[in-house]
């Protein structure tokens, strides 16, 4: 009897391994082995064309005085540092708002979500409208209400990173639903414990809300993160990178290296690099997280 | 079971038995691939002259990858990483023929040339043009097209002014910048009365090295154009220097000083309408003939003229040469290059001039160019064919073809350039700090090249 179970069970494990092999060998071709070549390139010459030659560190070092890596790293952590955090609150209150009990709530959810739903080109055309300097919907609606000369926007290197981070609010349409999803998770017995104790709103938002959000906050802020140090399409579609290298963003120089210039091998160093940042960022913020973050399941602790 | 077994074996072998022979059965027919750009007018001629040829070769089977402008090089270059290069290639995007010639891409087509040199007839190409494929002395290419650089303006816009039409001729000595600019500003008008210029006098879309030529200057030393990689900007000569300064000064006061030019953002609007010109915001545009492709709007009549002197005596304006490329490591060198033939034949030439806007490389067919475009176009032929003459005779290849690694070092002047063109920096700072960001990017590209 025995014998004839662990047959199954070796049965099984491989009918395991047959199903699971287009997945496992996908990865092993188009995922893990890119990853592994680029980490070769990365200490390589490679123009693609001509064959590889081994270099050591000397992209990794070329790197450190490279003054476009740190205009490309500082463009990238400055819009970061301020559509992240922004963003996450901008999306919060709109899905507080949005789970208010007021008519036409269905439509107004349908609406926020739309944006998201945009490829990323065609939302940047509308937006190379809305932020054009002179006859942009913007600067006419900053003139028409507050009599202000709006800026130059995309034309400016001190307005287009602040450009494109209100450009990117478009897109949190998708935040709002992981947020309002959240705020339905919330037992209501909960405030209504706050009232009795004689809670106001605000207290309530502060104590109840955003404790039993944290674990969904802690998620959008990875994902946040992640996703606007690898801004490219904005960037790519809209400025170039420009102007004069005021919105060159990380992704867009490794491409220009990769795919314009043919530096892959640079390209590759860049994109390790990048992938360090971000692994030690992602990192950085789940070591926080026993400190601001509250999951219900281990409260005793 | 095992009977099941030999059925599976059985099946397997025979499977692959017709894979094994499938080869052997179209080996009769050479396939040859050509890399070309997504660009919805030429395709279709394309696909019909490759039908043709099909047609009339049936040992050869030409077959068209078609792929996105910003793609052509990523992929030209990945299918050649793949050991599975197209047999023909041009400079269809950012990279040129000298980048693949330095990497030893291109097949050298002296041979093919001197064996069919009868049927070729190198003379009736543009002699630019075949100079503009040329690397360090071997033709690497064989143009099937053109683009050449001039004036073109919106005649209606000048009739309005009461202004004369800008000149044809290359050489006429009272054609100057400054009269140029003269006739830009009243050409320049706020038509409603707003404030706001709406209609600019000029738009002048050379590039740094083109106006280096302009005023008399050159960015690189003449062994760069001939397939060198540059070693340093040429610009520590005081001649260049002084060229460049002068033609940076004068594009910026265009924008700035006489305001008959569009400033960027004023342009990025211009252009979401469409081509500058097309549009009727611009009076005269210089730039490549691109500025008359595709249908020309019927409310407004159209001009060109000739490139003014913006010094005595020099003139020298850019060609835009494409020239078909074989790849070197082609399996089928041979029959790409009977496509190359065809293609580049004023058969072939022909048609492409006359289904889409393009000019042919080929003397003997200018005066069929110079007949479809007098359709829409106030000059009269003769003026045309002055217009082109000169096009043709005081120009240079254009340097993205020609100059090793162009790409890369437009990318550092057009950005390090964005300060002056908008008014932020004056032109001295820009130039100073260009030369030295495009000759550091020079000395890690020869760095890397060495190893």
């Amino acid at each position: 009897m025995k014998t004839s179970m662990s047959s199954i069970a070796k049965r099984e494990e491989r009918y395991f391994y047959i199903f699971i092999s287009p997945w496992i060998i996908g990865f092993l071709i188009f995922i893990a082995g890119p990853i592994i070549a680029s980490l070769y390139f990365s200490f390589c010459n490679y123009d693609v064309v001509t064959p590889p030659v081994w270099i050591g560190f000397q992209n990794y070092k070329k790197l450190f005085f490279d003054p476009l890596f740190w205009q490309a790293l500082k463009v990238t952590s400055y819009y970061s540092l301020l559509s992240v955090p922004l963003g996450i609150i901008l999306s919060l209150v709109i899905a507080i708002l949005l789970n208010q009990k007021i008519r036409g709530l269905v439509w107004f959810r349908t609406i926020y979500y739309i944006p998201s739903v945009i490829s990323g080109v065609a939302v940047s055309l509308l937006w190379m409208w809305i932020f054009n300097p002179e006859f942009g919907i913007l600067n006419f609606l900053l003139w028409k209400l507050f009599r202000i000369h709006g800026p130059a926007w995309l034309m400016s290197e001190e307005w287009v990173i602040p450009a494109l981070i209100i450009m990117s609010f478009w897109g949190i349409g998708g935040d709002i639903v992981i947020y309002l999803a959240g705020l339905q998770g919330i037992p209501t017995e909960l405030y209504e414990a706050a009232e009795i104790d004689g809670a106001n709103s605000w207290k309530k938002f502060l104590n109840i809300t955003i404790p039993m959000m944290s674990p969904i906050l802690l998620f959008t802020l990875v994902m946040g993160i992640i996703g606007s140090f690898q801004v490219f399409t904005q960037a790519y579609v809209m400025t170039r990178g420009g102007p004069h290298y005021a919105s060159l963003f990380y992704v867009l120089y490794i491409y220009q290296n990769a795919f314009q210039f043919f530096n892959m091998g640079y390209a590759s160093a860049l994109s390790w690099i990048l992938f360090i940042i971000i692994l030690l960022l992602t990192l950085l913020i789940f070591k926080s997280s026993p400190l601001w973050v509250y999951y219900e399941s281990t409260r005793e602790r | 079971m095992i009977r099941f077994k030999s059925f599976l074996v059985w099946v397997i072998l025979l499977v692959s038995s017709v894979f094994m022979l499938s080869p052997s059965l179209y080996a009769q027919k050479a396939t040859v691939t050509i890399l070309w750009r997504d660009d919805p007018d030429e395709v279709p001629v394309l696909d019909e002259l490759i039908a043709n040829f099909n047609k009339t070769h049936p040992k050869i089977e030409v077959k068209a990858i078609i792929v996105p402008y910003e793609e052509y090089d990523p992929k030209l270059f990945s299918m050649w990483a793949a050991g599975t290069p197209p047999d023909i290639f041009w400079c269809a995007a950012e990279s040129g023929y000298v980048d693949h010639a330095i990497r030893d891409m291109n097949f050298t087509l002296n041979s093919f040339i001197e064996r069919d040199k009868k049927l070729i007839d190198l003379n009736d190409f543009y002699p630019a043009a075949i100079e503009g494929a040329t690397f360090r002395g071997d033709i690497k290419g064989l143009p099937f097209a053109q683009a050449y650089t001039a004036v073109f303006y919106n005649a209606t816009l000048f009739d309005n002014a009461g202004l004369k039409y800008p000149p044809t001729n290359w050489i006429d000595k009272t054609w100057t910048w400054n009269r140029m600019v003269e006739i830009a500003k009243k050409l320049t008008k706020d038509i409603n009365g707003d404030g706001r210029i709406d209609q600019y006098g000029l738009l002048d879309t050379r590039d740094l090295f083109e106006i280096a030529w302009a005023w008399g200057g050159d960015m690189f030393e003449a062994e760069v154009y001939k397939g060198y990689p540059p070693k340093k900007l040429a610009l520590d000569k005081a001649q260049n220097y002084n060229a460049l300064l002068k033609a940076l000064q004068e594009r910026a006061d265009l924008l700035y000083k006489h305001k008959v030019s569009p400033t960027p953002a004023t342009l990025q609007v211009i252009e979401q309408i469409g081509p500058p010109l097309k549009t009727g915001k611009v009076g005269m545009v210089i730039s490549g003939d691109w500025s008359i492709w595709g249908a020309m709007p019927k409310n407004y009549k159209w001009g060109i003229a000739a490139v003014p002197y913006s010094v005595p005596d020099v003139k020298k304006v850019c060609l835009y040469t494409d020239p078909l490329e074989i790849a070197r490591t082609s399996k089928n060198i041979n029959e790409a290059w009977e496509f190359v033939k065809y293609l580049a034949s004023p058969f072939s030439q022909k048609i492409l001039m006359e289904k889409t806007s393009r000019i042919s490389s080929r003397r003997s067919l200018r005066s069929n160019y110079i007949e479809k475009i007098s359709s829409f176009l106030v000059n009269s032929k003769k003026e045309l064919e002055e217009v082109l003459s000169g096009a043709f005779k005081y120009c240079q290849e254009d340097a993205e073809h020609t100059v090793f690694g162009f790409y890369q070092l437009q990318s550092v002047w057009t950005s390090e350039t964005d300060p002056l063109w908008l008014g932020k920096k004056q032109p001295k700072e820009v130039l100073d700090t260009l030369i030295q960001k495009v000759n550091q990017t020079i000395t890690e590209n020869l760095k890397k090249m060495s190893k």
